[in-house]
Order: C-alpha cells, then structure tokens, then sequence
C-alpha cells in the first residue's frame, strides 16, 4: 500500500493547525512559533501546568494515605478479612427437645423420589431393581407408574437417607429427587400427646407444635420442654401395665415438680405414633391429662380438709358422727366402707368418709368452697401450653347440695393438670404455681399465689401420708420414698346417671411427703376389677400400685435420697394415736 | 535517564499488574474455596442432623431399657440398694487394727476413703438417655 505524503503529514499535529507544514521528526527539531500561535500554546503550557499540579497533589494525597494505610496504621484495622459467615442449616422448622436435650420433634430433609417415564429406557428392568431397593413398592405397581405416557410420576415420597442411597446405587436413568423437608418424631408415641404433631405443610395440629406454632416456624434455637423422656417412659409403662391388667379403656398420668409447675412426666393412653398421626384414632388423639375432665371423686377431700383446716372451720381435734347416711332432697350420701361411729377429722380423711367430708364441707359452707376451689385454679381451665385444654365443668346454680358432693368429688369435674396443679399446691408449703411443658431456667423463683398457708400445708403432709401408711392408699408406698397422697374412685356419669359399672379411678400423691418434691397422679379410666384385686377396681387397688412402681423407679433417677423408716414418720402417726384416743373418748360419752 | 526511567517506569508497572493478577486470582481462589467449605460445613450439619435424630430415635428408653434386661441383666435399681456413708456399720476399733494391714494390700484407696460408694444421689443406669 502506498501512503500520499501528504496524508502523513497532516497527522503529525492532527489538533492543531500547523504552518509551516510540520517538519517535526525525531532527534534534532524545535519548532518556532511565533505570533498569536505561540501565545496560544503558553497558554495551553499554563493550563497543563496548573492542572499538572492539581493533579501531583492529589497522587501525594493518595500516596500519602495509601503509606498511612500500609505501613503506619496498626491495629485499627481487622488483621483478618471479613468474609460472610458460615452458614446455619435452615430446616424452616424449630426442634422440640426434652429438658435434657434429648431430641422429641425434628424436620429432616427427605428425599421424594418421581420419574420421569419418557426417560426410563427399560421400565420392566428398572421396576424389578426398585423392588429390591424399595420392597414396600410392588414390582407391578412401578412398572405401571414407569410405563404411563406423563412426564412426572411421584414414586415414593419421604426416603430415608438410606433408601435414598440404596435407589441411587442403582442408578436407573430417569428417576430423580426432590428435597422435601419433613417432620419427625423420634421418640413416636411416648410424647405424642405433650408434644402433638404438624401436618406436611408445617402447620401444627396439635399439643406444643400447634400452640407455639408460630414461634417454631423460622426459628432456630429449640423449645425445651419440661419432660423428662426417662420419667415419662417410666409413666408411660406403668400405666399401660395397669390399663392392660385392669382391662380399662384408658389412663393418664402426670409428674410435676410441686416447686415450679414443671411438667416432668405427662402421659394418656390408649395413645398413637405422631409420625402416623392421620391414621390414629379420635380416642388415642384425645388428650386425658389436659383435655378429658372427670369427676374425681375422693381425691377432692384434699381440698376440702384443706379449706376446712385453713380457714378454721374445723381443727385436727375435731370430728363429726358419721353413723348415720346425709339425707338432702333425693338424694342420700354414705360411705363405701361406713365405721358407723364418730371419727376425727384424720380418720375422715385416711378412711375417706364421704359422710365426714360432707358434714366438713356444710360446716364451711357454699360460699367459702367456691372461693376456695376458684384460688386452686379448679373452676377455670388449667394455663398449660399445650392447644387442647378441657373447661371444667362445674354445677350452675352452684346450691348446697352441689357443696356437699363436691366435697368429696361429685357433681364438678376437673381435668387431670388441673387437679395435679391443685395438689402441688396443697404439698409444697401452700403456693399455686401454674402448670408449664416448658423448662423454667433453674434458680429463678417462680411466682404463685398463696391458696393456704404454710401450717395448713404441713398438716395436709401428714394426713396424706397417713392416709398411704394406715389408709385407703397402701399399694402406693414405695419403700424409702415416703409416699402421700388420696385415692379416689368416681363413678362415670353416663347418660346423666351415674354407672355402677363404669368409674375412674385415682391416686393422687406427692413424694418424699417430709419435703415434697415432686406430685404424682395416677389415673385409670374404666378398670375392671380382677381376683388379684378381689374384684375390687377402687383407686387404692387399681391406681396406687401405678403410683408405687412410678416413684420406685423415678426416685433414683430425680436423684431423691431414699429415707429409711425412722422417726420422722412417727409424728404422723402421732396423729392418728391422738385421733384415736379422742374417738375412744367420744364412743365412752 | 529518561528512557530509563520510562523502561523502570514501564516494568514497574507490568510487575504491579502481575502481581495484581495475581492477587485477584488468589482472591477468587480463596472464595471459591470458602464456598465449597461452607457448602461442605451445611452438608456436615445436615449429616449430624440426621444422625441426631437416629441417635434419639435409637435412645428411644423402651428400647434401651429392653436392651439393658436382656444384654446386661440390669434392671430398675430399688431404694434398699442406696446407702449413705452415715448408714455403713461402724467397725470396732481393735478389729479396723487387725484387718488394716490385710484390707491395705487389697484395694488400699478404695477403703481408705470410701470412693468406691454408690452416691445416693446417683442416677438409674436403666432409662437414662443422655
């Protein structure tokens, strides 16, 4: 190619008009200007200069910050770089665990496997391979689902890790996984019923996973729960060896720390697996410690000898003639084991006198008693965390009859917690703390209001652990533990009649009555009396021996010394020396 | 001088880019192995994740306690089995004499403080699940 010199000239100064055409070249030249032309290129020079300069000092700005930066500031800066932190597994979902971390109710990541058929090369092949992986799957129902003419067939939703490895090994063409999430209970039925379950979307349908809803879903850090796993098995088994031995429809049964509320133990048979929950029945479902309410029965002369002996309606040294039978409008109170002679206000108790507790229970009168059982917390529904909680029911009009079969458990019904709340209450020096399923951090105190005073609380220790040592409750003393407590035996309400056939049976204690720690309820739903038991079904017969196995085996595991018989037990039976010796000198008069 | 100076000037800055190159590539190699370590710590926890929950599906205590009974013999421990230090006999004073030597060469700490006792307060083996 060949360049016109002209055209290479008028590149050298391509800005500037240049005349003399520009004769410029490496080496030797200098070009003079003179005129207007060489003051408009001082000018040009200034301008370059000047902003030259600005120039030099903003690099002497950089430079000297980047010396600063470099070399003469230390320790202002991070020595590390900062980058973005490890990452938190997200599951959508809060774990639910037990008070010593042991894991109720988690969300694992399953795999669902689906295939696409169009891509399944030899569907009768594949279908024989995963058979074997997959057992539960027929071989003919895969080939079907394999050969359909859609793009997308779910295979088997919710793999294990390890199915999802054996049906990867295999290595078909054509099947794939979707990660999906999925709720598991790993302790299955033995918490179901505190614990509750969520359904494939994550909404909780019962127990804490339906009340605390909101707060599991997002969080991370898990709801500890009051539960004990250990105890709650220990429950758990004694009551379904006593609903099996009694061939009752049904028990419950609770532990609660008497200082705090915590529920340690609480469980409801018949009950189901959460993580099969569709497939349970409405009977396992329902929840007897929360949501069923039940006439006590004698149980609830706890709370009667408690007002009575609280508000000074009567002393220890008193006593009522319970030979004869209450007659009030139609109807007739009596006991089931009648003595027919006066008794003191412990023999009342120990024996369970309906007609003592009765003739108590008129001397207080109707006003006192409703106040008194609406500070236990029995008139209202109990404040436990879990969604399904059972309203009492309770007489209206509330008229003196219903104060006297109340008196000893008939005619109010209260659900388990309620009662065992109640209970605690009385044992632990007189203080109502409300139930909880959640953990209390230890060492804070919990606020209660005070129902009785700390005497009152000292005296009902006693008749209660009178009543196991000389009384109805004998089967539940558990050597070493110094058991307390009250049966109770109510006959079911069925069809507005009471059954004769039907009851529930009941103990209700707390252990070691010399410094109670912990409440124990027992409670078993239609027992049916056997030649064990002479075909007694009564609460001393059929719930305190649940009760005994229950404390003998969480004694250890509460780390509760066992008290060999000594002299503390003799100031109870003080008690009963004094009762008698009154009831001798009434019977002489 | 002054070409050197252009020459210096020039390597300088080629070394400079280099070096930045370099740097840059480090860089990007550290985060991409940040990444894969972050990706490797999720599927760690994942792994843990669900092995917790085999662990306490496993801890389940029916099946431990059915365990104990028929692998070890144990069985629920009854309160005549704990005792305090208190409730431990007293031995005669001549009789400690005459049996210190023999009961020395046999298990010299254990008898000596009693650190082989049961603590009262100590826990059911049977149940436990932590």
């Amino acid at each position: 190619m060949i360049r016109h010199p002209a055209a290479r000239r008028s590149n050298c100064y391509p800005a500037i008009d240049v005349s003399p055409p520009c004769a410029y070249s490496r080496g030797d030249a200098r070009i003079r200007l003179d005129g207007s032309t060489a003051r408009a290129l001082e000018i040009g020079r200034t301008r370059l200069l000047a902003a030259g300069l600005v120039f030099a000092l903003a690099f002497t700005v950089i430079g000297g910050r980047l010396v600063d930066l470099t070399l003469l500031s230390q320790g202002s800066e991070p020595q590390i770089a900062g980058g973005p932190t490890a990452p938190q597994r997200e599951t959508g979902r809060a774990d639910i665990v037990d008070r010593n971390g042991v894991l109720l109710a988690t969300t694992l990541p399953t795999a669902s496997l689906w295939a696409n058929p169009h891509q399944v090369r030899d569907p009768a092949e594949a279908a024989s391979q995963l058979n074997t992986a997959l057992p539960e799957l027929s071989r003919d129902w895969i080939l079907d689902k394999l050969s359909s003419d859609r793009g997308f067939v779910w295979l088997k939703r919710g793999l294990t890790p390890r199915q999802q490895y054996a049906v990867n090994r295999l290595g078909i063409p054509g099947l794939q996984f979707q990660q999906e999430p999925r709720r598991f209970y790993p302790q299955a039925a033995l918490t179901a019923h505190s614990v509750g379950f969520a359904d494939v979307d994550d909404n909780g349908l019962a127990g804490i996973e339906r009340s605390f809803n909101s707060a599991l879903r997002g969080a991370v850090q898990p709801v500890t729960l009051s539960l004990d796993l250990r105890i709650q098995h220990v429950m758990t088994q004694a009551l379904s060896a006593a609903k099996a031995e009694f061939k009752a429809i049904g028990a419950t049964g609770i532990v609660m720390d008497v200082h705090t509320g915590e529920v340690i133990a609480m469980a409801s048979l018949p009950d189901f697996d959460p993580n099969r929950a569709g497939e349970a029945s409405a009977d396992a479902r329902f929840n007897r410690a929360t949501l069923g309410v039940y006439e006590m029965g004698s149980v609830f002369k706890i709370f009667t000898t408690a007002m009575a002996l609280d508000r000074g309606v009567v002393t220890l040294d008193d006593g009522y003639d319970t030979s004869k039978p209450i007659r009030i409008a139609r109807f007739t109170i009596t006991d089931f084991k009648p003595k027919n002679r006066w008794l003191s206000i412990p023999e009342i108790f120990i024996y369970s006198s309906n007609i003592g507790t009765a003739r108590m229970a008129m001397d207080a009168g109707t006003v006192l008693q409703k106040e008194f059982l609406s500070r236990l917390g029995l008139t209202t529904p109990a404040a436990i965390e879990v969604a399904e909680v059972g309203q009492p029911m309770l007489p209206t009009p509330w008229r003196d009859i219903n104060t006297l079969t109340i008196s000893y458990g008939h005619g109010m019904a209260v659900s388990p917690i309620q009662l065992v709340s109640a209970v605690s209450a009385v044992v632990n020096g007189g203080t109502l703390r409300p139930a909880t399923l959640i953990k209390r951090p230890a060492g804070v105190p919990v606020p209660g209001t005070r129902v009785i005073s700390e005497r009152t609380s000292q005296q009902m220790r006693q008749l209660m652990r009178l009543v196991v040592t000389r009384g109805t409750g004998k089967k539940a003393d558990a050597e070493g533990y110094l058991v307390g407590g009250k049966t109770g035996t109510a006959d079911k309400l069925v069809d507005g009649k009471y059954a004769r056939d039907a009851r529930v049976s009941s103990f209700a204690g707390a252990f070691p009555m010399n410094n109670p720690r912990y409440a124990v309820f027992v409670m078993i739903d239609e027992p049916k009396g056997n030649a064990d038991t002479y075909n007694y079904a009564t609460g001393g017969w059929v719930a305190a021996p649940a009760v005994r196995q229950v404390v003998e085996q969480i004694g250890p595991m509460l780390g509760i010394a066992p008290v060999r018989p000594g002299p503390e037990q003799d100031e109870s039976e003080l008690l009963l020396v004094r009762a008698n010796a009154r009831a001798e000198k009434v019977a002489a008069n | 001088m002054r070409r050197l100076t252009g020459i210096l000037g020039l390597v300088v800055a080629a070394v400079a880019a280099l070096f930045l190159f370099g740097l840059k590539q480090d860089v990007r190699q550290k985060e991409d192995d940040l990444r894969a370590v972050h990706r490797n710590i999720l599927e760690q926890q994942e792994a843990i994740h669900v092995l917790e929950t085999e662990w306490s599906y496993l801890n389940h205590p029916a099946r431990l306690s059915d365990l104990a009974k028929r692998h070890l013999g144990m069985q629920p421990i009854s309160a005549a089995r704990i005792v305090s230090l208190e409730d431990l006999p007293f031995r005669a004073p001549e009789a400690t004499q005459a049996a210190a030597p023999a009961a020395a060469k046999m298990a010299p700490d254990s008898t000596a403080n009693g650190a082989g006792l049961v603590p009262a307060s100590a826990p059911s083996k049977i149940g436990s699940s932590q």
